[in-house]
């Protein structure tokens, strides 16, 4: 009978431990992350940027950019190295949850890919950024905010997936409450992206 | 049968003339009479259960076949303090008593009126009420209501609202303001500027702590202020006072009033100024800006009998103010002047009359009508100035009765009708909403120590779906030195103008808002022309508002030493407000620009403990203490896309956020002395405040830790002589150790001193 506990023991434990083992694929975040400061997105057209290697890429038609930023005023764009932008595996998908809370990644089918028309990242207000315009409930008037909770989960070009939060679209990452950032004179440019991702490899 | 019917015939008659031998033929009356002579109506007399009378209008009253012995008798009317004599009746005589009663002075601040709409002492009352006194109002030197209010440790100010007031963890768009029992008018963005009514005619405050809609209506969520005015007792008397202080700011007035046979009146007025303040020289205008300001009063009351009255009063405050002030514009922030006035006009008809015994009823007419005006400059600059016009009004006929059944039965109820509008370009003009009202309210006496009060009223609006505002509350003296009070009940604030009505459709901004009356119309439009790109909601949701509403309980206890030198009060309260209206987005245009609508989401939560503690070291020091416990947050929802078992779904959560601007730990301490030698009185006044959550500035919907302003205390001080019985000087400091904070404290000026001089006769 004792002997009987002990083995079921050691066949639970076994059994802990490779599905932790199985945890450790391709899908599952560590919460090591990098961030990348002051990204200057384009204005006609995009600023690709390579997350496995945080290098800003100028080749546009190859699969050795992930995302690409354009500030095109009311509409800001991060677009995928897939579908109708790219020759890669991109896609993405945003979620109204915290980067920390973001541990492991939806079936590849729930990912957006890039469509005439159609973007996998929203580039709207009230995608992963808010306008603030003259609303009371903000300090800082007529400011872009990243909204909080968000996070966009993104297929690269070469099919891993990554996770990124943007903190800032102003140059410096500043202190969005500050009186400085308040007062428009003394605002910061915009059109800077600050954020942070993590890429399982 | 017939046998039957002769049994019970029979043995009627035996018990008929069995109780008519018993029958005494002793008999007690007698009159009740006021301390100056004047006889007392509806006064209860009591003996036993079965044994008692209320007084007739001349104060007699009988109590006719008593049992011979001795009796101790009870006396109690409303607005007197209780009596109790001995007495022996002798067999078949008919014994007299006369018995005066000592009225509770309504001026020391022990008799309340608010709570029930009855007068009530202070500490029969079943809920939780504070009384500031006129003493108090005084010995402060404070020369408005906001002043006087902060001082209190319950009560905080809105920052950003200015001269507006939170109760109970909730903004001031709760909290009804009343004067004389009559609701002040003319909120700006919900918040009413209490800064409007100066103190130099108030006879005390009234404030009353959860919601008491179920006797107020709407907007008596978190509580109710009624400020009583002072009324006329001497034949003659009047007073003048002029106070200067920092800042160049002064206030002055007189007041004569009269009381002679059955007519007495009071007119009196005051002005009041100031430079105003500047925290920050740095940056653009001022914190507060220069105004001047006046206000006239005046009432008249005649009494055709001792049971039948009538008055009126009339009151008109106007302010003036001019500065300069950043405005934006199409985007850009610019330095521009600004000025403008607000008045304030009500006037208020009443009929008291008490056709039979004790029945009383009321009739009263009220209406009032605030407008305010301003114009912006744009100096050096090709836009056009810019003005602003605004006008409420509101009509009230309103009927109250009160019957007292037995010594422990007292009804009130009460119907009235209500009138509104609000006119303003940018309401597209005048906006009109009736109401109609019901409420009913008894209170009983269970035995001598619990005191039971339930009520509800009913309002049926032209706005709204009718609402229902119960209240219970019971009041338990448990010893002689403890009671304990309970009180659950309902309060509601209904849509205002403003959600009603409202379009702000500036598309520069990137946003467009719609008063719920107009948004469906306009959606209709947007989607006629295809320029609807996604709605966020069901479109519908946003077309119709309920009233929102708070369920409270309130739970405490009284204690106080039998030589009355200690008293202290301990009160438990718990707000579960729903149906807040907020703002949100509701669809999302072609061009970008978002549409926000008004819906019934929010849900918030204010829980805490209230205390005071008042204790008389010496007849001349008096030191009270207050401290408010608050814990306050909101429940928000909001619809969330998230991962669930691998799929990508949206779906509505629930989360919750600190309420910004409440500290959890408020104190207040005073300390009154009257020195008899120089006769002279000395206070000091402190009201410390633990540290907050400001406000969420990066919106990130947490408490960061920058946004929290540091704990802070503000202490006053004021020194006041008697010269001779007419003449009262009075010097003082305010903000002794000068403290501001021009980031989150904006509207707390640096150190002022004043000195008043007041002449009496």
């Amino acid at each position: 009978m004792q002997n009987n506990a002990l083995t079921l023991f050691i066949l639970m434990f076994a059994v802990l431990f490779t599905a932790c083992d199985d945890n450790k694929t391709k899908d599952t975040f560590t919460g090591e992350f990098e961030t990348a400061s002051d990204i200057q997105a384009g204005t006609n057209g995009f600023t690709f940027y390579n997350l496995s290697n945080g290098e800003v890429v100028s080749d546009s038609n190859s699969t050795n950019w992930d995302i690409g930023f354009k500030d095109a005023g009311f509409e800001i764009f991060i677009i995928t190295n897939g579908g109708v932008r790219g020759p890669g595996n991109g896609g993405a998908v945003l979620l109204d949850v915290a980067f920390d809370e973001i541990l492991e990644v939806p079936a590849n089918d729930q990912f957006n890919v890039e469509a005439d028309g159609e973007y996998a990242i929203n580039p709207a207000p009230g995608g992963w950024w808010i306008y603030t315009g003259e609303n009371p409930a903000y300090e800082a008037n007529h400011a872009v905010l990243p909204k909080t909770p968000h996070t966009i989960l993104v297929r690269t070009a070469n099919g891993d997936y990554a996770k990124i939060e943007v903190m800032s679209y102003y140059e410096g990452n500043p202190d969005t409450s500050s009186p400085e950032f308040v007062d428009l004179r003394t605002r910061p440019e915009s059109g800077y992206f600050t954020f942070k991702y993590e890429v399982i490899n | 049968m017939y046998l039957l019917k002769h049994f019970l015939l029979g043995s009627i008659f035996f018990a008929v003339s069995l109780s008519v031998k018993a029958q005494s033929t002793s008999s007690l009356s007698g009159q009740i009479l006021s301390a100056t002579g004047e006889s007392v109506a509806e006064a209860n007399i009591y003996l036993s259960a079965s044994k008692w009378a209320v007084s007739n209008s001349d104060g007699s009253f009988q109590i006719p076949s008593l049992p011979p012995g001795e009796y101790t008798i009870k006396v109690s009317r409303v607005g007197f303090k209780s009596a109790s004599k001995m007495i022996e009746i002798e067999e078949d005589k008919n014994a007299f008593i006369e018995i005066i009663l000592e009225e509770i002075i309504y001026e020391s601040g022990s008799a309340v009126v608010t709570a029930t709409r009855t007068v009530q002492d202070i500490e029969d009352v079943s809920i939780a009420v504070d009384v500031i006194s006129e003493d108090e109002i005084q010995y402060s030197g404070s020369t408005n209501l906001k002043d006087i209010l902060l001082e209190q440790a319950g009560i905080s100010l809105s920052p950003n609202e200015g001269n507006a007031i939170q109760v109970q963890g909730f903004e001031s768009d709760y909290t009804l303001i009343l004067i004389d029992g009559q609701p002040l008018v003319g909120r700006v963005r919900g918040a009413m500027d209490i800064s409007r009514i100066n103190t130099s005619n108030i006879q005390q405050i009234e404030i009353v702590k959860g919601p008491s809609s179920a006797l107020w209506g709407s907007d008596a969520l978190a509580g109710v202020i009624n400020i009583i005015t002072k009324k006329p007792n001497e034949a003659i008397s009047g007073n003048a006072f002029t106070q200067y202080g920092s800042r160049a700011s002064y206030n002055g007035g007189a007041t004569i009033s009269f009381n002679k046979n059955k007519l007495s009146g009071t007119a009196g007025f005051v002005i009041d100024g100031s430079d105003g303040f500047d925290l920050d020289k740095e940056e653009f205008g001022q914190n507060q800006n220069p105004y001047d300001n006046f206000t006239i009063n005046s009432s008249l009351k005649y009494e055709f009998s001792d049971l039948t009255s009538l008055s009126a009063s009339s009151r008109y405050y106007k302010n003036n103010f001019s500065g300069l002030t950043i405005a934006s514009v199409q985007g850009q922030q610019l330095g521009v002047g600004e000025e403008g006035w607000q008045d304030d006009l009500s006037f208020q008809l009443q009929l008291d009359s008490s056709p039979f015994s004790r029945f009383q009823t009321s009739v009263n007419l009220y209406s009032t009508l605030y407008e305010d005006y301003s114009e912006t400059v744009f100096e050096d600059s090709n836009f056009e100035n810019v003005t602003n016009n605004n006008q409420q009004g509101f009509n009230k006929i309103e009927v109250q009765n009160n019957y007292s059944w037995a010594n422990n039965h007292i009804s009130t109820f009460g119907t009235g009708f209500t009138k509104e509008f609000v006119d303003a370009e940018r309401y597209q003009g005048r906006r009109n909403q009736e109401g109609l009202f019901l409420f009913a309210q008894h209170q009983f006496l269970v035995g001598e120590k619990l005191n039971i009060v339930a009520g509800a009223r009913l309002d049926n609006h032209s706005s709204y779906t009718s609402y229902l505002s119960p209240k219970l509350s019971l009041r338990y003296e448990i010893f002689e030195n403890l009671a304990f009070k309970a009180s659950a009940g309902n309060g509601f604030k209904a849509p205002d103008f403003r959600t009603l009505y409202l379009d702000f459709d500036n598309a520069g901004s990137g946003y467009l808002i719609y008063g719920v009356k107009n948004i469906g119309a306009q959606l209709t439009s947007f989607e006629n022309q295809g320029l609807v790109r996604q709605y966020f909601i069901n479109p519908d949701l946003s077309t119709d508002l309920d009233p929102e509403y708070s369920t409270a309980y309130n739970a405490g206890f009284l204690i106080k030493t039998s030589d009355s030198r200690l008293t202290s009060n301990i009160n438990f309260f718990r707000n579960n407000a729903q149906n807040l209206i907020e703002a949100i987005e509701i669809a999302e245009l072609t061009n970008n620009n978002t549409i926000f609508g008004y819906v019934n989401i929010n849900k918030a939560q204010t829980q805490g403990i209230e205390s005071d503690l008042n204790y008389f070291v010496t007849n001349d020091l008096q030191i009270s203490l207050g401290y408010q416990y608050l814990d306050a947050i909101q429940i928000a929802q909001e619809s969330r896309t998230v991962i669930e078992n691998g799929q990508v779904v949206t779906k509505d959560v629930e989360y919750e956020i600190p309420l910004t601007k409440r500290p959890k730990h408020s104190g207040s301490i005073k300390l009154f002395y009257e020195e008899p030698f120089f006769d002279t009185q000395i206070s000091i006044r402190g009201v410390l405040k633990s540290k907050y959550f400001f406000n969420d500035s990066n919106a990130n919907r947490r408490a960061d830790s920058n946004e929290f302003t540091d704990p802070y205390s503000i202490w006053n001080f004021s020194l006041s002589k008697q010269f001779t019985t007419k003449i009262r000087a009075q010097a003082g400091v305010n903000n002794v150790f000068n403290y501001t904070n021009p980031e989150f404290l904006r509207f707390q000026p640096g150190i002022s001193f004043f000195t008043k001089i007041l002449f009496e006769f």
